[in-house]
């Protein structure tokens, strides 16, 4: 019974697909574990399920470990200085509004990973996952839909802000890919009919009248999964939670706040999402691969991070959700410890990650780097690790293996373990 | 079909006069003689020398251009001018007496590989091999298509859109019994051929206009798209890629290795998977896990590329610096940034092979950091015996030749099957071997028998890709109704197509001609005109050279404004002069020209993107999921609204006053079906009640049966 469950075959998707419109539709909301009860002693770990939602901050081109998180003297040292927080430990002189939130986040400095070429690794932080040519695997969000059900009747369970979707379900159906937002400013695009109300809905009535024909005789999964694009955009389209994706509803001085640029105002779109009832957003930011003029970059790229960043932490903590959300910055790898005076190439040995809310601990750092900064001297997190770590505070079954498609187990952050030391 | 009908005749006649009864090689995996090499009338050198020299061409505007005739395929003529320069542009655009002696030249050149009697004994042949898989696994055949869904299929496989109103009906109302295999050779030779054909490569080999900071691949694309339209070989067309030498700016077929110019291993790993379905990936940094691929295999394989160099740092920062400098013209800045730095790319062969092993490479084999010797990957132990493999390892200089010869070579246990099951997934939906981009496991093939009579064809057609598509689109298998995918591709016997949704391309290009007619069809981008002029030594990158580009693109015509990267290619006005055969209308921002002549990839916002247009950074990433930003596009963005206001479709649906007839015209436009009476009767009522035939067209765009193909 248990594997029937677990097992995506042709049948289980349908009833999954017909489960999902059930949640969607608001009819049923029950939360479902597929197969058995939980382990006891994973659901009493600390920080089990703290986290309602996730926000993924994707630094894509990998972000400087040492001119950031984990600043370094000596031969390593990079243009920046170090500055102390009151937190107790160090971040670069590139960050200072981060340093006076430093108090507020758990900083990761043992990342550790084994791929250092760009699409490879961002597949791997992005999923938990090697990239294989044989199989897409889910993001995070993903995982969550199929294992806790949708996060709202409306809005959808998972978004994706600067970046397309990507197929990001993985080998889960369709609508479990997040919903991407190309441009945070412009909000969700053309979700306003041009057409009277009356006439889209005479329009509807008649499409829907005139289409089932061909979905009835097709019997397609896919054909399927765009019938339920159609009815949850719809749902969209006609409730008040469109309010969610449209930052003119903020005061002008919180749009300040974050910054005004697409990453700042990603950052601020993901706060209204998650408040919303949105379970995962991820807010990409292009632009770290410094291989060259890493001043430049960090006084750039970095100034937009540190500031948008900052004002996220400070205003879902002033409005109570930094306990129930789990903020994460994310990046592709580190970088080298040798400086060329410009700039440094690619480094997975060790690297830096954030996790802040969500159960973690305020103002911790978890492991560290060598002197140098090239290698992890205790406690190395992998990436898989850090997908098991956010699954664990969302309250996921990690253990639990699924069967893809393709008769294959895969457990969510591939047999990573989480690092129960970052909760509170 | 406008102007293009009697060419159409023409090659038919000519197909025809090539029919002939030869029997296909018997064994199978074995390499036949080719049947049909006999059959070449008139050998390429006794072109009457009219019809071989200068020609001063004049298109139906008067525009007069002197040129050499190339070829003239599928209703696209490429000609070559004096300075060596290739210029294409369709048939329909020339005077009558120049469509004449184009197709003249074409008619004495030499014919394709196969003929039509053999494409059908081929298509026979995989029959037999399906329906025996069939049989054996106890699935049933599919029904054969409607010959409604048939027309509106075929469109789509082969030209990439969807027919017309028109084109529909007269497939149709043909009564002739051998109309199936007659629209495919009509589909195969049109400029569409070609537009569909790119959009399919470019997902393949990541096509893209932007090399990183401005630098423009265009003329790589140009150069691809001469290719499919001359029908060049799929082998010719790969050594030429991977053999090209030179700079960005002035050599197309260098963009191949040039993209991958900044990180050459990624090159090769992604070259030996998609041309050898090698899956590599892994073994670039550690041995593969479970195939046969060890990272030294890996370094040996990359190590013909060792002595290969791509990017030039010092030119790159000198065009930095340049177009840092404060003393620039005003654009200055967008000369030195979109043309100079393509100076940077420039691949050339040096003397020594200096790839050597990582650093901290961890096994016993070889040592760290030891130079990497160039050796070729052997799948079994016959390699020794196979005539792919006789290369000589001398001369660094000519590695990459070598690899080329032995890569593309009919019996390189890889090239041809990689190739042949990449195209039958494009016709079918699903490949023989899933997937296309890992072959290392032969034991997993859904039907390894069928795998190898498709690449004994694929060598028998002499990589000419159209005509393998011809075998393929003329099997009963392929003309069969389409069915749900399975979930694991093994288990497929090809009862027929797998249901697919369109490709974003497909999808796009469907609703420019719902739009605008077939008009776009022969508008052709082109932007690789004048590159050649940036083509500059690397000492004379400063502003002397700048302003002097500056004023001969002045002298030329060419504007500079509204270019600028903020603009540049978002505004679509900027664009439409660079259209070869009219200018493509613009409605509601959407500049309205087939998929494969707009910028690659098209804008993250764009329709195509939000329809799973790959963004060209890994190979095979096209996706047809469904999202809710694409319907909202579809409900409420402007691709609707240019539809359903002073459209194609709706000029051909009020061309009739009866509503009935008008509904029925809106049926063939998007379905290419007539609508059922129960449809009928429904659609009437909603217009008694308040709808108009703009709406019917709304509801039409957003059905199911729109989107997908079955």
């Amino acid at each position: 019974m248990k594997s029937d469950l677990l097992r995506l075959n042709e049948l289980s998707r349908r009833t999954f697909v017909e489960r999902m419109a059930q949640a969607a539709f608001g009819i049923t909301l029950l939360p479902f574990i597929p197969g058995e009860r939980l382990h006891a002693e994973e659901a009493a770990a600390p920080g089990f399920g703290k986290a309602k939602a996730v926000i993924m901050l994707q630094l894509s081109g990998g972000l400087s470990q040492i001119d950031s998180f984990d600043p370094k003297t000596g031969d390593s040292k990079g243009p920046g200085s170090a500055l102390g927080t009151k937190a107790g430990y160090q971040v670069s002189s590139y960050l200072p509004e981060i340093a006076s939130i430093a108090d507020k986040i758990t900083v990761i400095r043992s990342m550790t990973a084994k791929v250092g070429v760009h699409e490879q690794a961002r597949y791997l932080m992005r999923t938990g996952f090697e990239k294989r040519g044989t199989i897409v695997h889910p993001i995070l969000g993903a995982w969550a839909q199929h294992y806790l059900g949708t996060s709202h009747p409306t809005l959808p369970s998972s978004v994706c802000i600067n970046r397309p979707a990507n197929h990001g379900n993985g080998f889960f159906p369709a609508t479990m890919s997040p919903l991407p937002i190309l441009d945070p400013a412009e909000g969700l695009p053309h979700a306003i009919p041009r057409a009277q109300a009356s006439i889209m809905d005479q329009r509807l009535a008649l499409l829907h009248d005139m289409d089932h024909h061909f979905s009835d005789t097709t019997k397609d999964s896919g054909v399927a999964a765009y019938n339920e694009f159609y009815e949850s955009t719809l749902r969209l389209m006609k409730g008040k939670d469109l309010q969610c994706f449209d930052l003119n509803q903020e005061p002008a001085s919180l749009r300040e706040k974050y910054g005004n640029n697409r990453f700042g105002q990603g950052c601020l779109l993901a706060r209204r999402l998650v408040e919303g009832g949105v379970r995962y957003v991820e807010v990409e930011s292009g632009g770290w691969d410094m291989h060259k003029d890493i001043d430049g970059g960090m006084e750039d790229r970095g100034g937009e991070f540190d500031t948008a960043f900052a004002a996220l932490i400070r205003d879902l903590d002033s409005r109570g959700l930094l306990d129930s959300t789990m903020v994460v910055v994310a990046t592709e790898f580190g970088r080298k410890p040798e400086f060329d005076g410009s700039g440094r190439g690619h480094h997975p040995l060790v690297f830096s990650c954030v996790v802040a809310g969500g159960g973690a601990k305020r103002g911790y750092v978890h492991g560290a780097s060598d002197a140098a900064g090239g290698h992890v001297e205790r406690d190395p997190v992998t990436v898989g690790d850090l997908h098991a770590t956010v699954a664990h505070a969302c309250g996921l079954p990690i253990a639990t293996p699924v069967i893809s498609p393709s008769g294959r187990p895969f457990t969510i952050g591939n047999k990573g373990k989480p690092v129960l030391g970052l909760f509170a | 079909m406008k102007s293009h009908t009697f060419w159409f005749n023409l090659t038919l006649i000519a197909t025809s006069v090539a029919l002939v009864t030869a029997s296909l090689g018997k064994s199978k995996g074995k390499a036949s003689k080719n049947p049909a090499d006999k059959e070449q009338p008139i050998p390429a050198d006794s072109i009457p020398g009219d019809l071989n020299g200068w020609h001063v061409w004049t298109a139906s505007s008067g525009q007069k251009l002197e040129a050499k005739f190339k070829t003239l395929e599928n209703g696209i003529v490429t000609v070559e001018e004096k300075d060596k320069k290739q210029l294409r542009f369709a048939l329909s655009r020339l005077s009558e007496g120049d469509q004449q002696f184009a197709k003249a030249c074409q008619s004495a050149r030499p014919l394709a590989p196969m003929s039509q009697a053999v494409i059908h004994q081929a298509a026979a042949r995989l029959d037999e091999t399906i329906n025996a898989s069939l049989k054996r696994n106890s699935v049933a055949a599919n029904p054969p298509t409607t010959d409604a869904q048939f027309v509106r299929r075929l469109y789509l496989d082969t030209i990439g859109r969807i027919p017309t109103e028109q084109e529909a009906q007269a497939f149709l109302t043909d009564p002739s019994s051998a109309k199936r295999a007659t629209l495919i050779n009509t589909l195969l030779n049109s400029p569409g051929y070609t537009m569909n054909l790119f959009n399919w490569l470019a997902d393949m080999l990541r096509v893209k206009d932007d090399y990183g900071k401005g630098t423009k691949a265009f003329l790589y694309e140009d150069w691809l798209k001469d290719q499919i339209a001359m029908n060049v070989p799929w082998d010719v067309m790969v050594r030429e890629m991977l053999t090209a030498d030179g700079k960005l700016n002035v050599n197309g077929a260098s963009g191949f290795l040039l993209r991958d110019a900044q990180m050459p291993l990624d090159g090769v790993s992604n070259l030996l998977t998609t041309f050898l379905g090698a899956n590599v990936s892994c073994a670039q940094c550690h041995d593969h896990p479970f195939a046969d691929w060890t990272q030294r295999d890996f370094y040996s394989m990359a190590a013909f590329f060792g002595a290969t160099d791509g990017f030039h740092e010092d030119v790159y920062r000198k065009t930095r610096k340049l177009a840092k400098s404060e003393e620039l013209p005003r654009m200055g800045k967008y000369v030195v940034n979109q043309l100079l730095s393509a100076n940077a790319y420039n691949l050339v062969d040096l003397p020594t092979n200096h790839l050597k092993f990582p650093a901290d490479y961890k096994y016993q084999d070889v040592k760290p950091s030891a130079p990497a010797v160039p050796e070729l990957i052997r799948w079994s132990d016959t390699a020794k015996e196979n005539p792919a493999y006789k290369v000589t390892l001398s001369q660094p200089s000519q590695l990459r030749n070598q690899f080329a010869a032995w890569m593309v070579h009919p019996e390189n246990p890889r090239f041809a099957a990689s190739i042949a099951n990449r195209v039958w997934k494009k016709v079918f939906g699903l490949a023989v071997q899933e997937p296309v981009s890992d072959l290392d496991d032969p034991s997993a093939a859904s039907n390894p028998e069928l795998l190898a009579q498709i690449t004994t064809y694929m060598k028998q057609a002499k990589f000419d890709l159209r005509e393998f598509q011809r075998i393929l689109f003329n099997t009963a298998a392929y003309q069969r109704q389409a069915s749900q995918a399975p979930e694991d591709p093994k288990t497929w016997r090809f009862q027929g197509p797998t249901l697919r949704r369109m490709t974003a391309e497909q999808a796009w290009d469907s609703i420019v001609t719902l739009a605008a007619g077939d008009e776009a069809d022969h508008l052709l981008l082109c932007r690789s005109e004048n590159l050649q002029n940036t083509d500059v030594p690397a000492d004379a990158i400063n502003l002397v050279t700048v302003n002097k580009l500056m004023d001969e693109m002045e002298e030329n015509g060419i504007s500079l404004k509204g270019k600028g990267r903020k603009k540049g290619g978002k505004n679509p006005k900027a664009t439409v002069d660079l259209y070869e055969g009219g200018k493509p209308q613009i409605r509601s921002g959407l500049v309205l020209a087939r998929a494969s002549e707009l910028p690659q990839p098209a804008p993250e916002n764009h329709f195509l993107r939000l329809f799973g247009q790959s963004d060209r950074l890994v190979s095979d990433t096209n996706t047809n999921d469904g999202s809710v930003p694409q319907l909202l596009q579809l409900m409420n963005g402007p691709v609707q609204e240019i539809i359903t206001h002073n459209s194609a479709v709706m000029a051909a649906a009020t061309r009739t006053k009866a509503p009935a007839d008008q509904i029925s015209s809106l049926y063939f436009s998007f379905l290419a079906r007539p609508p059922s009476a129960d449809e009928s009767a429904k659609a009437l009522a909603a217009l008694k009640g308040g709808l108009g035939i703009p709406d019917l067209a709304w509801v039409l765009l957003n059905s199911r049966e729109f989107l997908f193909v079955p």
